[in-house]
């Protein structure tokens, strides 16, 4: 499964649309990474991750409505696809069924 | 809440990497974000978030490329770059072919502009730009106390004893070698002519540190040797032995006999530069000069010397010079002191020069370039102007087309064609035809070189061989791309800037309203016409004026003869020159085609250098410049130089050594202010010889073409003690030849050998118009030179006012059409039109009188001419006007003369 394999900023970009319940844009797709996971991840790497996603038909786009506070500029919301829903849960299994039993390795030097 | 406004650039930037669909879109995002931004950081680091995420964006977006990208590898993603790339290259070709006439267009100016940049660069390179082919060039230097623009162009002058005393005593200096400005005796017998060698002292190579490439430098030993040691220049072996290594270590035969053998020691590496202080024909290499030896010695004082020397490290030119002076106070006291009978004159010369000329110390490159340095500057900014008009020509071109592709772009964009893209073709396009003019400029600039050779001034001409190298060709392959990518980028951008669906209507007001930029074009075009066009037609009618000035004499016909004889026993007395002098005049005269003769005496007349230092007559009668000319009878005559009040000598002035004297107007004027020609008769002039009666007054004559006249006094020849050159010996003749006859130096000999017996040496004879036209050459050639850059200049300017008014014009016919059908009558169409395109080239035209007034004073503190002349200054505004009307009056007037209706309903 190469070819659809996630990158970790797709992957965030996914999660981040469940819980901007399904469909949003960049900004708060932006914001939503920043605040949970404290990264700044640079808008060209959002926009890349996006695209990607569309061509894997993971997510899907259209053209949004215009505000003041962009200039009366459209923006381009995304939405969770089936598809891509179904991607997140498997690889949140191959996640979980990774780390099980691995935790306590995972954090025995630390302590 | 006010809105912070986003970074213009940053944005206008991204904006160009971006798609026009998504363009919208991301631009919002970000605007977004920053006003966010701003809420949490402030202004000044929401700004600096925003550039660094718009590089961002622009660098991703760059690697990133719609499709299946996420298996792409970074070899495939340059493989599609690539590809991208060659597509773009191929649309730009077959747009190019498709309108061959705009492409000939624009090869042709870009070819015009360039190829005289290259042809000319390539002239003044080595004397402005390219290191001396010598090691460090930097710390070396050229001592002179006197200087000269002589007919081969220019000339510095050292005595030897000074070189002598500052090599013996100046610790600044490494070493310092000698040049002399002559080209030595250097026939070898066999060969069609003889060498150009320079004579040149045992240690120049070290100086320069410049090693042969073959064989060995000459040695201090080698002083005085039995042959004339050679090291010849590659070009020279090359040329006249077929690089035969048979030419080293034997002895060839001179091709005067009784002279000395040559050896040739060695061969100089290519492209090496003798560093005379006069400009000859290219030197085909250096000779040891057998009379120098660096000394001090009085006895072997030359003053044609010309000293190049090295500085020690860490010395800088005000030590040295400061050196120097101390070294010429030393020896001064110490020539006074000098009780030599035999070297009071040459003590007495040496004196007097170092005290009226201080020593310079000077840079080498200023110093051997100085005659043309300036010219050099001034002709470089002249081509460099050209240059930039056809670049603002090829602006103008392009964005007429870019203004014509408009749809053809919308098009593009509208389906989807990335910015990048579509800027990206524009630019291929304008840069390929800017890369073929270049080509076309290098060809044909190969192609003219030996012509260009042909009529540049002989000093120059060695300094020009094959100076079109690969730092100049990669220059113009910069410029070529640089002003390709400029004048073709900017309307390709403008283009698809605009609004694609408002480019695609039938009815889009950009179709046929006013060019943006246009007004800005024609206003450089303008500016820049005047300018260069004005400089170059007040420089050319300076020159002009230079080449065909009265010189105060004719010189049609003209000729000087020098006699050499063996010398009778002891001094010749004034009666015994002047008999010999009649018995060759007779015998002269004696010839059918001989119109006039008559004998002088002198080292500069009747063309010569410039007087340095004035005649010691002159100077003890207070004036600063001045000199004294010994003449035979009948002189003014043979030259026909006008007497204007009084008489020329008689015989009897000459045979009996009187002390009268003719004057030029000038003199009289100098000594005498305010008196007529006619009151100077009679009057006396005190020499220190005594005083001579003033007999006669005629009109002035040039020293050197183009200088200014110097008051003279005319002598008897025959009255030695007043009269400079070598009366008695050796004599000299004017000689007036009847029209169309040329005397045989041949033919002149044996006359003369029959009739004054075999005593006659040698004769040499010289045509005064040869002597003229040697010094004309340059400013013929720098008349040539901005006359070219004047009328190509004249013709870039007209064809870009022209063709950027018309088509602008043109491009209005729909508010021509409205204006008509409401009611304006076509000479207010017409009026209206002409207006608004005169606008911007009369802005043009005033900045540009502006420049060129401006100019021009800095003009005159480069070269000696008389710049600022505001006629000429309008008359090229106003023809620019001119032009300008026309090309706005006649498409108006076709235009206005239809049926407005017919007019609106063709659009």
């Amino acid at each position: 499964m190469a070819r659809t394999a996630l990158g970790d900023v797709e992957h965030f970009v996914l999660i981040a649309l469940l819980h901007l319940d399904g469909e949003s844009y960049s900004v708060p797709i932006t914001d939503e990474i920043h605040g949970r996971t404290g990264r700044a991840v640079a808008k060209a790497a959002i926009y890349i991750a996006l695209r990607r996603l569309e061509e894997k038909g993971l997510v899907a786009s259209r053209v949004g409505e215009a505000t003041a506070e962009r200039g009366g500029r459209a923006k381009r919301m995304f939405k969770l696809t089936p598809a891509g829903r179904k991607q997140l849960r498997e690889a949140r299994d191959a996640f979980l069924q990774m780390w099980a039993g691995a935790e306590m390795a995972a954090w025995r030097g630390q302590r | 809440m006010n809105r912070v406004r986003v970074p213009a650039l940053a944005q206008w930037l991204l904006s160009l990497r971006l798609d026009p669909v998504d363009r919208p879109m991301v631009l919002g995002d970000l605007d977004e974000q920053f006003q966010q931004q701003v809420q949490k950081v402030g202004p000044v680091r929401a700004r600096a978030w925003y550039w660094r995420e718009a590089l961002h964006l622009s660098w991703g977006l760059w690697w990133w490329a719609p499709g299946p990208a996420t298996s792409m590898t970074t070899h495939q993603r340059w493989a599609r770059q690539w590809t991208e790339l060659v597509d773009d290259g191929r649309t730009a070709v077959r747009s190019a072919s498709r309108t061959p006439r705009f492409t000939l267009s624009v090869i042709a100016i870009f070819a015009l502009g360039m190829g005289v940049n290259l042809t000319v660069m390539s002239l003044i390179d080595r004397m402005l730009f390219r290191p001396l082919p010598y090691g460090q060039p930097s710390e070396l230097v050229q001592l002179y106390n006197r200087r000269a623009t002589v007919s081969e162009g220019q000339a510095s002058f050292l005595s030897n004893v000074v070189v002598g005393a500052v090599r013996a005593r100046a610790n600044a200096f490494e070493d310092i070698a000698v040049v002399d400005g002559r080209q030595g005796p250097s026939g070898i017998a066999g060969m069609s002519r003889p060498l150009r060698l320079d004579l040149v002292s045992w240690n120049l190579l070290k100086v320069l540190r410049v090693t042969p490439i073959i064989g060995s430098d000459f040695t201090q030993g080698d002083v005085r040797p039995l042959e004339n040691k050679v090291l010849l220049t590659d070009e020279a072996w090359h040329l006249h032995f077929n690089r035969s290594p048979d030419v080293f270590n034997r002895s060839f035969e001179p091709m005067l006999a009784g002279t000395r053998a040559f050896r040739i020691i060695g061969i100089l590496p290519r492209g090496f530069l003798v560093p005379a202080s006069v400009f000859h024909e290219r030197s085909e290499g250096v000779m040891l000069d057998v009379k120098e030896d660096l000394s001090e010695d009085l006895a072997n004082n030359l003053t044609r010397a010309s000293a190049v020397a090295r500085l020690k490290p860490g010395v800088n030119v005000d030590t040295a010079q400061q050196q120097v002076d101390s070294v010429i106070e030393h020896i001064l006291p110490l020539l006074r002191d000098q009780r030599d009978e035999s070297l009071r004159g040459t003590v007495k010369h040496v004196s007097q020069v170092l005290r009226e000329r201080p020593v310079k110390v000077e840079a080498l490159r200023s110093g051997l370039f100085f005659a043309y340095q300036s010219y050099a500057y001034l002709i470089g900014a002249a081509v460099l102007a050209v240059f930039l008009m056809a670049c603002v020509n090829l602006g103008a071109l392009f964005l007429v087309r870019g203004f014509s592709k408009g749809h053809e772009m919308a098009i593009r964009s509208a389906l989807g064609a990335r910015t990048v893209r579509v800027v990206r073709v524009g630019i291929f396009e304008a840069v390929l035809l800017c890369v073929l003019g270049t080509c076309a400029a290098v060809v044909v600039c190969y192609a003219v070189s030996g012509f260009v050779l042909g009529v540049v001034p002989v000093g120059l001409r060695g300094l020009a061989v094959s100076a079109l190298d690969a730092r100049l060709l990669t220059l113009a392959a910069i410029a070529s791309i640089v002003a390709g990518a400029a004048a073709g980028g900017w309307p390709a951008l403008r283009a698809v800037r605009a609004n694609p669906i408002t480019a695609l209507r039938r009815d889009n007001p950009a179709s046929s309203g006013r060019l943006r930029g246009a007004s800005t074009l024609l206003s450089i075009e303008a500016a820049l016409g005047v300018v260069l066009v004005s400089g170059a037609i007040i420089a050319t009618q300076n020159l002009l004026t230079t080449v065909f000035q009265d010189q105060g004499y004719s010189s049609s016909g003209l000729y000087d003869l020098r006699t050499y004889h063996s010398p009778s026993t002891g001094s010749p007395t004034a009666a015994d020159s002047a008999t010999r002098a009649e018995r060759i005049a007779a015998a002269l005269m004696s010839m059918p085609e001989m119109e006039a003769v008559s004998s002088w005496s002198g080292y500069d007349f009747p063309i010569g250098r410039e007087p340095l230092t004035a005649d010691i007559v002159w100077r003890e009668l207070g004036v600063s410049r001045g000199r004294v000319t010994g003449v035979g009878w009948s002189y003014f005559e043979t030259l026909k130089t006008p007497v204007v009040a009084g008489r020329e000598f008689t015989r009897f002035d000459i045979t009996t050594a009187s002390a009268v004297g003719v004057l030029n107007v000038l003199g009289v004027q100098s000594l005498w202010p305010g008196i007529s020609a006619g009151d100077a008769i009679g009057r006396t002039v005190a020499t220190p010889d005594g005083p001579v009666t003033v007999v006669g007054v005629t009109q002035n004559q040039r020293p050197v073409p183009g200088g200014d006249p110097v008051p003279e006094l005319f002598v008897p020849f025959t009255n030695i003690s007043r009269a400079p050159g070598v009366a008695g010996r050796d004599l000299r003749f004017v000689l007036r030849m009847r029209p169309e006859s040329r005397p045989a130096p041949t033919a002149l000999k044996s006359r003369l050998d029959a009739e004054l017996g075999s005593s006659q040496r040698r004769i040499e004879l010289t045509r005064v118009a040869d002597d003229l036209d040697r010094h004309l050459q340059r400013p013929q050639f720098l008349a040539l030179l901005f006359g070219s850059i004047g009328a190509l200049a004249l013709a870039l300017a007209a064809v870009g006012l022209y063709a950027l008014t018309s088509f602008d014009v043109s491009r209005r016919r729909r508010e021509i059409g409205l204006r008509l059908s409401l009611g304006a009558t076509p000479s207010e169409v017409r009026r209206a039109m002409v207006d608004r395109a005169l606008r911007p080239v009369a802005l043009g035209s005033a900045a540009g009188l502006l420049l060129a007034w401006w100019a021009s004073s800095l003009l005159q503190s480069f070269v000696s001419v008389n710049a600022q002349s505001l006629p000429t200054f309008v008359v090229i505004a106003v023809s620019f006007g001119v032009v300008t009307w026309l090309a706005a009056w006649i498409p108006a007037r076709t235009v206005s003369k239809e049926d407005p209706a017919s007019v609106l309903r063709s659009l």
